[in-house]
């Protein structure tokens, strides 16, 4: 993992670079846990927040990248008073929010909570599908 | 991903320690296959030492629920779970799937004898 890479400028705001592997979760919800409380998130903001961190780096991983690979992901949180937001870039198979309904929560299923969580979880998801290649997925919370 | 393992009569007791994400629980579900292709329908899933759940572990625990609920008239409870993991539940629904108890000893009276 890269962490904290030069932003070029922008305003408050941190930036970490991962290959797609499943191991690396741990290590960005350790990143995303401090950056959170430094900026006084609730715990219970930052355990859902680090949530929809995980599924939507899993999707990248299992989805965008086909699996395991030692291609980037590129993760950038900037902020103000009250909201962060994560910008959650990969290089891969673009990815179709549309083709991901929400599941039937009246018959339990061993998938396809992920992107339900993340909506929950989170004020704003959005898909940014206008990069040639990949997808940005952004994350919006605000602070309680 | 390290998961205690210990019985109490017919009843297995499962403790996965740390993160339970989509890097460790195919262990989980590994174990848990292993079990029950041995003969175990009846488990107790200790979350005292559960730091951090996402859907992966959702479905890890989803997949054993199936395996012995409807045919072999198993069953799978959870204990200990701290409010922020047992929002999770919640906000699926499978709290209404999964009985949820405070602790082991409420686990264990919650089978039928």
């Amino acid at each position: 993992m890269s962490p904290d890479e030069d932003r070029g400028g922008a305003g408050p705001g941190r930036r970490l670079v991962i290959t797609a592997r499943l191991e690396n979760l741990e290590g960005v919800r350790r990143w995303m846990t401090e950056v959170l409380e430094s900026l006084r998130f609730p715990h219970q903001q930052v355990f859902e927040i680090n949530v929809a961190m995980a599924e939507a780096l899993t999707n990248v991983i299992r989805h965008a990248y086909g699996g395991p690979s030692d291609q980037q992901i590129i993760i950038e949180a900037s902020w103000t008073d009250d909201r962060i937001t994560i910008s959650i870039q990969d290089f891969g198979q673009k990815f179709d929010p549309a083709q991901h309904g929400t599941p039937d929560l009246d018959r339990p299923a061993e998938g396809g909570y992920g992107m339900f969580l993340m909506r929950r979880f989170m004020d704003e998801v959005t898909y940014d599908l206008s990069p040639p290649v990949g997808t940005i997925v952004r994350l919006l919370k605000r602070r309680v | 991903m390290q998961i205690d393992e210990r019985r109490e009569g017919q009843i297995v007791i499962l403790a996965p320690h740390g993160a339970w994400d989509a890097a460790t629980a195919p262990a989980f579900k590994e174990r848990a296959n292993t079990l029950v292709a041995a003969g175990s329908i009846r488990f107790a899933i200790d979350f005292s030492h559960v730091e951090f759940i996402d859907s992966s572990a959702l479905g890890s625990l989803v997949s054993l629920y199936k395996k012995v609920k409807p045919t072999l008239n198993g069953d799978v409870r959870l204990f200990a779970l701290a409010p922020d993991v047992h929002v999770i539940f919640k906000e699926t629904r499978l709290d209404r799937v999964f009985q949820i108890v405070p602790t082991l000893e409420e686990a264990i009276r919650s089978f039928p004898t």
